[in-house]
């Protein structure tokens, strides 16, 4: 998010998910939607039907590769220098969009410069992908009439998780494929409302509708709208950061809402110490979740069958969500409770239904201004931000004539290809990389207590390359040991040349992955290294 | 127009939420099954609903139906568990649900259909991959996919998907062990191989005679064989597995053996072939079942045949063995006459004890058939006593018409057939009271169960877990001294070894005491070749041939006592070895009636539920008193079409899947 907001002004997906349909060219980087986000691949495939060229790059050969018509296999944490590598192509046979570039960019100078040494011997050797194979990439992106860029969590769960998305945004700008139908920039998020989360300001940078806390005038229009005095000013800490700051003694209490950090955060031992130390600690959830477990209190909430409200999707789509069922006794909705918690602390959150809070939304956030209840709820498909006013039909496409900045340009801002923070030695000689499977759903606490989903995937596994395999001695189907330097986790091993030699791969769902992931975080936005950590992988030993 | 289900293979992307959709739609069972056969292309399983579905031809009872136009469904009510849907389905869709015993399929969601609703599966899939609509809209949409789409409903392929679909299913059918004798088990189990089904189709149809002929395309007893058969195939017989506890009794096979062999009108005797002379000489000596179908066959094959035989009738145990009130001498004398008109050479009272003399004759080959006569002794103090007597030798002497007599009070020691043959014979010479006494329990002894239930029906006792000890001749009486026994660890047949209780000592006084623990077969050293463990001769499983070159041997002489039906089918793959050793083909199959594609119009039978098992008539117990007439006796017309009506007709699975099955 932060580096779409860097270059284009903006962090959210911009063009809508049928939009993919009119692509000419997808190119999908660290996304396996295949088993990710199944329904955007019905559009995938139009997008085929209709002529489209795929291109996918990935160090895994995912059920998504399939569907691609070039795939380009490469080294964990190398993808900047496989994005500046195409753009050196593509700047060198000239294939850009130059009057794009000229209308509506600035920078472009200083990126020429940047990617002059990402020649393809050079990007070869740190990404694994052959010279001829960038020459197709750059010539299918750069070529076709509207391309997108789909990415995920491949891009940004990187200490260069922010430069990541800055370079896919170059490229983007660079070929002029943005602002127009069949093109775009488009992170896949996971959660449906993970986007609505982040434009009400559940973040520690910003109030809502992206103000930065540390925006004085911002901040003061905002405070006047909840009758308050003041906000705080200072960014606050992000979930990593949180972890550590238990461990040093400056954190005392925490409320967790719908999270599962001993299972979904990075190096989750350290995370398990810490939440168990806490003096205080409150989990908010469907289930006696893993970091529940833990609680003080525990706050049981209603399901998505029993609750109503909106949610934002990944581009940017607002809808209405109606309830199924009342809540089962002893639960309520989150809004609710957080409510309750509110006044009793003093404040007057006077709701009397999740509309209300929609009514707030329109007042604070700009973008969601015209998303009234009454319309968001007869809107067949709902309505897609920014929506000023009650009147505007919402705005599928963004940048169409402006960008988000303040000039109205976008940006293109140079970066270069670091190593990740962890990397192979003889004691730790292969890279964990994490990721999900098509069964289960993050931490694993709704799709693990549901018979059908667990039996077809029913326990943590490690896919490992044969020639690896041979080396450790270790064959399909056996229980091994993977190893780093913060943990020891059982798996069993799946041989395969799904993954390339030197990197294995273990979903999050179960408890074990993410004790051995890193908890290194990018400067920028704070997101941790989860793509990448030293591993090796012994057999068991017979006790 | 009616709606079909889409397939498009392309767009699959195995993320198989169409099986967890149909698993949930369902409580817990899934029609639906992603198959993903190499890296890149999974191919989703699911029922075709075919047109002209085997499975629908195939049911007995019209459980599986078409619903709603083209859907294939089951109505569980009338399924009885038979799985014949199950075997025939080219792509094992049809699962049999452990709960209720039937069997269950897809049936295209037709209760949310009813609801204006599609199938969970094509509503649920993300990639738009699976569609439900009228036919031409889905062949439109198939047009630009050749070979990448499967549009269900139309005809079955044998190239692509179906194909890969179809192999992959009888790979997991040949993983079951003896999977094709699961189809027809009854054929499976006969030793002889006869086609069962189909003759009891013919007897169905009021063609007994065709019957017959069936029958003699594999074994020339079938009077002999329809009355005292131990009957595999019925302990096989699918019936075993309905889910319906009335109709879990076997079709009464061996029954409607005996119709088809009443109703000779020659019709198998038009097409009976042999081959023109071969000039070569093969002695048989034996002339039981085993010695008697090999040389009725080896003669067919224009080989010149002798047989020897040193007692002086011909049938072996089938004439000395069986007592006359089970098998009639003018039964089997009337099938042994039908094989000796092929042209066989007999020599009754004639025992050969070496074989040099046969082959300075010029026998080319020779057939060892001698059966297992030999009584094995008690090995108990007083064995020798006078009023004790060996069963194979009370027995044969009662056949030869010889005069035998039992005192009234008669032990007969031993559980197999031959004892419970020697009881029910004492019985009819005048015994007042018989009495078997068996080592093991009623669950171990190897007599058939019908034979000991009328052992008991006719007034015999049985005392189980008793041996004797020590036999004492004592006044023209006997003392039998025996023991009790319980059952300890298993022996080397797996059934479980009697143990001595010590002190448990008994006598009991006895007239005569008969010894029917055992036969084993006599083996002259003259002629020359090795034996194995009991007495047996030893000979390769495959060809029958023995240690010495141009000697075969079969039967009971090989086997141990065995059973006749066993014997047969000695006799038969001996002769084909033969033959081949002589320089033949060994084909001794014949077909003595022209193939018929079967019918099914004997399918989903209304009534089918309410027959069952027809039980021949007996002689009453009155009439059986001291008098050895045929006790069991046969089914008439209507009752014998009726019983052949309850057959499930197993073999239609073959026949409807052989132009799928690859």
């Amino acid at each position: 998010m932060t580096g779409l907001v860097a270059t284009l002004g903006s962090g959210a997906m911009t063009n809508p998910i049928p939009d993919i349909a009119n692509a000419k060219c997808l190119f999908i980087i660290g996304a396996n939607p295949a088993e990710d986000h199944p329904i955007i691949t019905r559009w995938i495939w139009d997008a085929k039907e209709h002529g489209a060229k795929v291109i996918v790059a990935d160090p895994r050969y995912t059920p998504t590769a399939w569907m691609a018509d070039l795939f380009l296999k490469l080294k964990p944490g190398t993808d900047i220098a496989l994005i500046n590598g195409i753009m050196h192509l593509i700047i060198k046979k000239k294939l850009y969009n130059k009057n794009f570039i000229d209308k509506r960019t600035t920078g472009f100078e200083q990126l020429q410069k940047a990617v002059s040494k990402y020649d393809p011997e050079t990007v070869e050797k740190v990404s694994g992908i052959p010279g001829h194979l960038l020459q197709e990439a750059a010539g299918l992106y750069a070529k076709a009439e509207a391309s997108a860029i789909i990415y995920c969590m491949g891009i940004t769960q990187h200490t260069s998780g922010h430069e990541n998305v800055v370079a896919l945004a170059n490229l983007a700008l660079l070929c002029g494929h943005i602002g127009r139908p069949g093109t775009g920039v488009l992170p896949l998020r996971g959660q449906n409302n993970v986007q609505g989360a982040c434009d009400v300001g559940a973040l520690s940078t910003f109030l809502p509708g992206y103000v930065q806390v540390t925006n004085d005038e911002g901040r003061k229009r905002i405070a006047r709208e909840w009758g308050v005095n003041e906000l705080p000013g200072k960014p606050g800490l992000t979930v990593v950061e949180m972890m550590n700051a238990i461990g040093e003694g400056k954190i005392k209490g925490m409320y967790i809402m719908g999270e599962n950090p001993v299972i979904s955060d990075p190096d989750s031992r350290h995370v398990e110490e810490a939440l168990s130390q806490i003096d205080f600690l409150v989990v908010q959830d469907m289930f006696l979740s893993e970091t529940a477990r833990l609680a003080h209190v525990v706050l049981p909430v209603a399901s998505w069958a029993e609750k109503e409200g909106t949610v934002t999707g990944t581009e940017r789509r607002v809808q209405w969500m109606r309830k199924a069922i009342e809540p089962l006794d002893g639960t309520r909705a989150d809004w609710q409770i957080i409510c309750e918690i509110a006044n009793r602390l003093g404040f007057s959150f006077q709701y009397a239904a999740p509309e209300d809070v929609l009514r707030e939304i329109n007042r604070v956030v700009p973008a969601y201004a015209g998303i009234t209840p009454q319309r968001v709820k007869e809107q067949v498909g709902g309505i897609i931000w920014p929506c000023p006013s009650p009147q505007h039909p919402g705005t599928p496409i963004l940048h169409v004539e402006r960008f988000g900045t303040s000039d109205g340009l976008a940006r293109f801002i140079p970066v270069e290809y670091k190593p990740p923070s962890e990397t192979t030695s003889r004691a730790y000689p292969l890279v964990l990389t994490t990721g999900r499977v098509v069964m289960h759903y993050n931490s694993g606490a709704m799709t693990r207590r549901s018979s059908p989903l667990l039996k077809r995937s029913p326990e943590l596994f490690v896919e490992v390359n044969p020639s690896d395999a041979e080396m450790a001695e270790i064959k399909n189907n056996e229980e091994v040991s993977v190893v780093t330097r913060r943990a020891r986790v059982t798996a069993r091993a799946v041989v395969t040349d799904k993954v390339i030699p030197g990197v294995v791969f273990m979903p999050f769902h179960f408890a074990g992955t993410n004790a051995l992931t890193i908890s290194s975080l990018d400067p920028t936005a704070k997101i941790p290294e989860y793509k990448v950590a030293a591993c090796r992988i012994e057999k068991r030993s017979e006790k | 127009m009616n709606k079909v289900l889409y397939i498009d293979l392309n767009r699959c992307i195995y993320c198989r939420s169409c099986e967890v959709a149909c698993e949930r739609e369902h409580d817990g069972q899934s029609f639906m099954s992603v198959l993903l056969l190499d890296e890149k292309q999974p191919i989703p399983l699911k029922c075709h609903h075919c047109e002209d579905a085997p499975c629908v031809k195939v049911c007995p009872l019209g459980a599986l139906c078409y619903i709603g136009g083209n859907i294939v469904s089951i109505d569980a009510a009338k399924c009885a568990g038979c799985q014949l849907c199950v075997l025939v389905c080219p792509f094992g869709v049809p699962q049999l649900d452990p709960l209720s015993n039937t069997a269950i399929k897809c049936d295209l969601c037709y209760d949310r259909q009813k609801e204006g609703r599609r199938p969970a599966c094509v509503i649920t899939c993300p990639a738009r991959a699976l569609a439900y609509d009228e036919l031409n809209v889905l062949m439109e949409r198939a047009k630009d996919k050749p070979g990448k789409a499967i549009i269900e409903g139309t005809e079955i392929k044998d190239s692509g998907p179906d194909a890969i679909l179809m192999n992959q299913a009888t790979e997991k059918r040949q993983k079951v062990a003896d999977w094709e004798a699961n189809i027809v088990p009854c054929s499976h189990a006969c030793p002889a191989e006869i086609d069962i089904p189909r003759y009891v189709r013919l007897i169905a149809q009021g063609r007994p005679s065709e019957a017959l002929a069936v029958i003699r395309e594999k074994v020339p007893f079938p009077g002999v064989l329809g009355r005292i058969c131990i009957h595999p195939c019925e302990t096989a017989c699918r019936h075993s597995q309905l889910n319906k506890p009335e109709l879990t009794d076997p079709i009464s096979i061996k029954a409607l053996k005996r119709f088809a062999a009443t109703h000779d009108d020659g019709t198998w005797r038009q097409r009976e072939k042999v081959l023109p002379a071969t000039g070569k000489r093969v002695a048989i000596l034996g002339s039981g079942p085993c010695g008697l179908t090999a040389a009725f066959y080896l003669a067919k094959l224009g080989h010149t045949v002798s047989i020897f035989e040193a007692l002086p009738e011909l049938g072996g145990m089938m004439r000395v063995g069986i007592p006359e009130y089970r098998l009639p001498s003018r039964i089997l004398q009337a099938e042994i006459e039908r094989i000796l008109d092929v042209g066989i050479e007999v020599k009754v009272n004639t025992r050969v004890e070496s074989f040099d003399e046969l082959f300075e004759q010029k026998y080319s080959a020779i057939f060892v058939a001698v059966g297992a006569h030999q009584g094995i002794r008690m090995g108990i103090e007083g064995e020798d006593s006078p009023g004790v007597i060996e069963c194979v030798d009370f027995l044969r002497r009662m056949a030869l018409g010889e005069a035998v007599r039992v005192g009234n009070k008669v032990a007969v020691i031993g559980g197999g057939n031959a004892a419970i043959d020697s009881a029910r014979t004492a019985l009819r010479l005048g015994a007042s009271e018989v009495t078997i006494l068996y080592r093991r329990t009623q669950a171990e002894m190897p007599a058939s169960p019908e034979e000991i239930n009328e052992a008991i029906h006719e007034g015999i006792k049985i005392l189980f877990l008793v041996a004797p000890n020590k036999i004492t001749s004592r006044n023209a009486k006997i003392e039998l001294e025996c023991m009790r026994m319980e059952l300890g660890e298993p022996d080397a047949s797996g059934r479980r070894r009697p143990v001595p209780l010590p002190g448990s000592e008994f006598t009991t006084e006895f007239d005569t005491v008969i010894a029917a623990i055992g036969q084993s077969p006599q083996v002259p050293p003259g002629f020359g070749v090795e034996l194995a463990k009991g007495n047996v001769v030893q000979v390769d499983p495959e060809t029958s041939a023995t240690s010495r070159q141009g000697v075969f041997a079969g039967g009971d002489a090989v086997t141990g006592p065995s059973s006749v039906i066993e014997a047969i089918a000695q006799g038969r793959k001996a002769a084909s070895s033969i033959d081949k050793y002589l320089g033949g083909t060994g084909i001794i199959d014949e077909q003595l009636i022209p193939y018929e594609e079967p019918m099914v119009w004997l399918r989903g039978d209304e009534r089918f539920v309410s027959r069952r098992r027809a039980h021949p008539p007996c002689l009453p117990m009155e009439e059986r008193a001291r008098s050895f007439s045929e006790v069991e006796l046969g089914l008439d017309e209507k009752v014998a079409a009726n019983e052949a009506r309850r057959c499930l007709r197993c073999d239609l699975v073959l026949h409807l899947s052989h132009q799928y099955l690859l």
